[in-house]
């Protein structure tokens, strides 16, 4: 009675699938649902004898053909004020800490002069393939990120532990061997065109490697919802480079390489310890099939491209700065610190929206299934109003918060300015100030994008997100490479805000647009 | 050094010229792939020549946007053009493609395999139709012999000598840099599309821009030789008359009037001529088909010669006149096909001094050394030489026994066009007889007519690929007669490798490579004589030794201009000092003067530097030269401020 080990019935699984969906449509809903569940072809063959997942599928539609389905549509409790605060302040947090080790590491620079992969006092060289090895894995790498929250996610949320963990692994196993791959085509590209010298490759390489482990594991505890053990885990590996360098006398560079495998391993295996502490705590039962990779590449693509597109636009107005001929380049892509620091000030400027983005997106979907059923067929149109109403009402909160933000970070730089605390200055170098200006006002549209797009993945309509995100991909490179070209370098920074700008319009006239079918997307998005 | 470098040239120029046209742009059933080559490599040039003075004349030519447009090309033409229902095939051929290959049905290295295998087999049965054929294997060994012969003749100075050759070559360098600087005339207008082909392929080759200047002038030679190959071969339709013509240019090429040296020096003109065959075969191909793809290749090839140098673009007119007016006498060549020709070559010639209009209109004066030089006057008649002689009768005796014997319209328009042609080249050549005193004229006509006299003594031999010599002991007749010329002409005029005079030592040379590998590019400054400026330029910093002298004072704590008041504040300064002063060929007497007192002014400089400093050192010194070195480390606060720009407090 080997197919009795998960369900006793066939109609357990019936009540399954209704549970996903009241009224299927025919056999193929059935399927997809199931497949959604973890259903594969080998696991529908021993449980139920079924050829596949269809056969299966038109087993439970031929049970259902044969049935009259009522169910009673569950009361939805109203949240009570304090957990709905409680709620708001957790998501708000949630969003800030995100950041920490973002914050950290610009702190760590400011104050003993170095973090995990920055240094102060690097050569231009140094500094340049560094930087680059970093942009590569934040390129490299963010599909895979998006993709690990997605597809993890979505199984985290069914309890499938091990399912999430395989899934994740199976994208950071993927992500690795890109990143491997890419590694050597680099590798290869500057054996043939000799961009760089070797030693500029050999650190940007291993940068690039360990970094794009670093941002993997990222994910999984992210997804995990271990913001802080990450943040943790960064803080201890700038105080490992500090010990290394400070107390053992170890050169700036090899400290840092030390530092940031020992970061990166500790991290993926801290990963690999959590999921396994999930696993136990949830019920035991067998352990459902992979769906086919097919599959996984179909749902998981659209999320894929746009996370490489995100870490590409936030990057690109780099690249052409740091291209941008003066009157002599060294080499094809050069360094400039003056930039750097403008854009990484401006960064600060992100905290506050981040975590009003994840405040906006958890109170939208809180119980957006549970709402839009205590509406009537003919009164649909005044769900959809709702939640448009909602909607703008959010916008209008973001540009109070975020402008309030922006001013903030700015009369904060300049009272740290005045204390003279830090080594580096903002005020002082005209461009780095001209940069960070201009950076905050990109990257608080940026975010405004941000949660248009959000709004786009909770709804799994994430299509118009990936196409904003391409337009303003080529609008950054576009506008920075003319500019940077016929004025300035720094100019660049004007890409990266008229490509914020197209991202922010663009989706947010998508969310406009879905928002007056939303009762439709959330009926396809189930 | 020159080998890696020469091989990652030479993957440029397939990259540019071969790969991304086969990508581009469109191939016709009926091409063979020698056709198809030049047809591609005539475009490709035209595109990557307007390419570059529209992205110069906007300030915005570099290696990203110039990709960003071949990669933009290539999407419009491979995607965007499509209908919706092909791009929506396209997209879901590469769906399947991916999911199969996550579904582990298709398999990487299967793919490899099968891809591999493919070519494979058609490559086998390439080689294996020709191998079977005698004739086939013999006229391939051949032309690969005398390719490879005029290869090693014509690259060999580039293998064994660092010094670019000839003075030009010192301009070529120094436009080809400023074209990468989004200069445009920035020593008044020339045409700059020879200077653009070369920046390009620097870009793909990223070697030192001194290497794509060596390789590229051997590499225009050789292409002239195929060039030569292909319009004889496919003018007679004969592959004997196209080896003879290949043989005479490039192993009797010292013989020819032309200036040989030039042969394997990298010059606008010699890149011109490149073009000036093939540009000629497409006029004879329009006139024979009406195929409106020949006659844009036509003009193209006219543009691509206007717009690299004025000379090829005249002697490419002289060739197009002779076969429109073989078509028009032999009546091969309708009103229709002329009406459509005119216009055609009338846009190219506009197209070829648009630069120049828009280089006026930036108010820039024509180039001064040019300009005085095609003005001169008092050009000496030329001889007309055996070769010439020879290359008339040749041309003259074919198209003879063409009219008696041949019925073929198409065979009796080529060989009125070959005689024309021949004979206008000539006429040309010989012009100061006729009362055109022109030096210039005279001087890159001797060049040009070099290009007709192959063609000439070759159609003659056209005759040894007709059916009578196809198999057996007609082959045999055929082979001897070819063998037993070239072995004869090769002892009567042994073949001289191509060794242009340099303006600069090999050391200096080799002095100034070891300084670019073991500095970072920007961080030094190179004191010599005028020829390291278009050297350095782009990659370090070059003062002459005569400013050095006269505006750097010795004795002061730092090096500081007096001119400018400013200090030198590059990391490592390299002073060359000539110890017996080099003496190039053709150096005026009143530079090499100036030179000898300027380097015992320096030797005298250095030592007083030495007395109040400690930090010169001698980076390399032999007994002509010894190069001189004065590093300036930078101190913690310079480098960073270098990183983070002023900004500490």
């Amino acid at each position: 009675m080997a197919e009795n080990k998960v369900f006793l019935h066939l109609d357990e699984l019936t009540e399954q699938v209704l549970k996903s969906s009241r009224a299927p449509e025919n056999h193929y809903e059935i399927a997809a649902i199931l497949e959604s569940k973890g259903w594969g072809d080998d696991q529908a063959r021993e449980s139920f004898g079924a050829g596949d997942v269809f056969e299966l599928a038109e087993q439970i539609w031929r049970s259902l053909q044969t049935k009259v389905i009522t169910a009673p549509l569950s009361p939805v409790e109203r949240m009570g004020l304090l957990p709905y605060i409680m709620n708001i302040v957790r998501s708000f947090l949630r969003g800030i800490i995100f950041a920490f080790p973002m914050v950290i590491s610009i702190f760590a620079v400011l104050t003993i002069r170095y973090s995990l992969w920055s240094y102060m006092y690097f050569s231009l060289e140094i500094a340049t393939s560094i930087a680059i090895g970093t942009i590569l894995s934040f390129m490299v790498t963010g599909g895979f990120m998006q993709a690990i929250a997605r597809r993890g996610y979505l199984y985290l949320t069914q309890n499938e532990y091990t399912l999430a963990r395989r899934m994740s692994f199976y994208f950071i196993k993927l992500g690795l061997f890109v990143c491997i791959i890419i590694g050597l085509a680099i590798s290869f590209f500057n054996l043939v065109f000799s961009v760089f010298t070797w030693n500029m490759i050999f650190i940007c390489l291993f940068y690039y490697v360990f970094l794009s482990l670093c941002w993997l594991s990222v994910a999984v505890l992210y997804m995990l919802r271990q913001e802080i053990t990450f943040t943790l885990l960064m803080g201890g590996g700038i105080g490992l480079v500090y010990v290394l360098h400070e107390w053992f006398k170890v050169s700036i560079m090899p400290a840092q390489m030390i530092a940031l495998s020992i970061v990166s391993i500790l991290s993926m295996s801290l990963a690999t310890m959590m999921f396994v502490r999930e696993e136990r705590k949830a019920e035991e039962r067998t352990m459902p099939a992979l769906p086919r990779l097919s599959i996984v590449f179909f749902t998981s693509i659209p999320y894929f491209i746009y996370g490489f597109l995100y870490f590409f636009f936030l990057n690109a107005d780099r690249i052409i700065a740091w291209s941008a001929n003066s009157l002599y380049m060294p080499y094809l892509i050069w360094f400039r610190g003056e930039y750097e620091l403008g854009l990484d000030w401006a960064l600060l400027t992100l905290i506050i929206p981040l975590g009003l983005v994840e405040v906006m997106i958890n109170a939208f979907a809180l119980r957006l299934y549970e709402n839009l059923m205590l509406f009537k067929a003919e009164d649909i149109h005044l769900f959809n109003k709702l939640y448009h109403n909602l909607y703008i009402r959010y916008l209008f909160y973001y540009c109070v918060f975020s402008v309030t933000s922006g001013l903030l970070v700015y009369f904060a730089m300049i009272k740290i300015e005045n204390l003279q605390l830090f080594e580096l200055s903002i005020f002082v170098n005209k461009t780095t100030f001209f940069v960070f200006k201009w950076a905050v006002v990109a990257y608080v549209i940026t975010a405004a994008g941000l949660i248009s797009t959000l709004f786009l993945f909770c709804l799994s309509h994430p299509e118009p997100a990936v196409r904003g995100m391409l337009w303003a991909c080529t609008v950054n490179m576009v506008v920075g490479f003319i500019l940077s070209r016929w004025f300035d370098y720094s100019l660049a920074v004007f890409g990266l805000l008229a490509g914020a700008v197209v991202f922010a319009c663009y989706t947010n006239l998508s969310v406009w647009r879905a928002l007056k079918k939303l009762d439709y997307l959330i009926y396809s998005s189930t | 050094m020159p080998y890696v470098c020469f091989v990652r040239f030479i993957l440029a120029f397939l990259l540019m010229y071969v790969l991304i046209p086969h990508l581009l742009f469109k191939r016709q059933v009926v091409e063979d792939m020698l056709e198809c080559f030049w047809a591609n490599l005539t475009r490709m040039v035209l595109l990557v020549i307007i390419t570059g003075y529209l992205l110069v004349i906007i300030k915005l030519y570099e290696l990203i946007s110039f990709v960003a447009v071949i990669a933009g090309m290539l999407f419009w033409h491979k995607f965007a053009r499509l209908p919706q229902r092909q791009k929506n095939d396209l997209i879901d051929a590469f769906n399947s493609f991916l999911y199969d290959l996550a579904d582990g049905i298709l398999h990487p290295v299967g793919i490899m395999r099968a891809a591999l295998a493919k070519w494979r087999t058609k490559a086998v049965a390439l080689a294996g139709r020709c191998w079977k054929d005698a004739g086939c294997r013999l006229k391939v060994f051949s032309l690969l012999a005398v390719m490879g012969a005029s290869a090693y003749l014509r690259f060999h100075d580039s293998f064994t000598r660092l010094a670019p050759s000839m003075s030009d070559a010192y301009v070529t360098l120094a436009w080809m840099k400023y074209i990468e600087r989004q200069e445009l005339f920035h020593d008044g207008i020339y045409p700059h599309g020879f200077h653009i082909y070369l920046s390009v392929l620097h870009k793909f080759a990223a070697i030192d821009p001194l290497f794509v200047l060596n390789f590229a002038g051997p590499l225009n030679s050789l292409m002239i030789i195929a060039g030569i190959y292909f319009f004889a071969s496919r003018l007679t339709g004969a592959p004997t008359a196209g080896l003879m013509a290949a043989f005479v240019y490039g192993l009797l090429g010292k013989c020819l009037p032309n200036d040989y040296i030039r042969q394997a020096a990298t010059n606008s003109q010699e890149f011109g001529m490149v073009f000036v065959l093939p540009g000629i075969w497409f006029a004879v191909l329009y006139i024979r088909t009406g195929n409106r793809r020949h006659l844009f290749n036509t003009a193209a090839a006219l543009a691509v010669t206007g717009l690299v140098h004025t000379m090829a673009a005249l002697f490419l007119a002289a060739g197009l006149a002779a076969v429109i007016a073989s078509g028009l006498l032999l009546r091969n060549l309708s009103l229709t096909g002329l009406t459509r020709l005119c216009p055609a070559l009338g846009a190219a010639a506009l197209l070829s001094i648009l630069p120049a209009l828009v280089g006026l209109a930036m108010g820039k004066p024509f180039h001064s050394s040019s300009t005085q030089f095609a003005l001169t006057k008092g050009a000496p008649a030329p001889e007309m030489g055996l070769f010439v002689i020879a290359a008339l009768a040749g041309a003259l005796v074919y198209l003879v026994v063409v009219l008696i014997w041949v019925k073929d319209k198409n065979l009796r328009v080529a060989a009125l066009s070959g005689l024309l042609l021949t004979l206008c080249h000539a006429a040309i050549y010989q012009a100061p007889r006729f009362g055109v005193d022109n030096i210039a004229l005279a001087a890159r006509s001797a060049d040009f007519i070099s290009l007709a006299i192959p063609l000439g003594i070759s159609l003659p031999f056209a005759f040894l690929s007709t059916r009578l010599f196809e198999k057996g002991p007609g082959l045999f007749f055929a082979a001897s007669v070819l063998a037993s010329t070239m072995i004869a002409s090769l002892i009567l005029w042994p073949p001289v490798i191509v060794k242009p005079y340099k303006m600069q030592s090999e050391a200096s040379m080799r002095q100034y490579f070891r300084i670019n590998q073991e500095y970072r590019p920007t961080e030094w400054l190179i004191v010599s004589q005028e020829e390291g400026y278009a050297l350095v330029l782009g990659r370090g910093w070059h003062l002459m030794t005569g400013d050095f002298i006269t505006r750097c004072l010795p004795d002061k704590e730092k090096i500081i201009d007096i001119g400018t008041g400013e200090f030198l504040e590059h990391e490592h300064i390299f002073i060359f000092h000539e110890k017996n002063v080099f003496a190039p060929e053709h150096i005026k007497e009143e530079i090499l003067a100036r030179r000898l007192v300027e380097e015992k002014e320096l030797e005298k400089w250095i030592q007083t530097y030495c007395l109040y400093h400690t930090d010169c050192e001698v980076y390399y010194e032999d007994d002509d030269l010894a190069v001189y070195v004065i590093h300036q480390i930078k101190s913690n606060k310079e480098k960073f401020e270098e990183l983070w720009g002023e900004n500490k407090k």
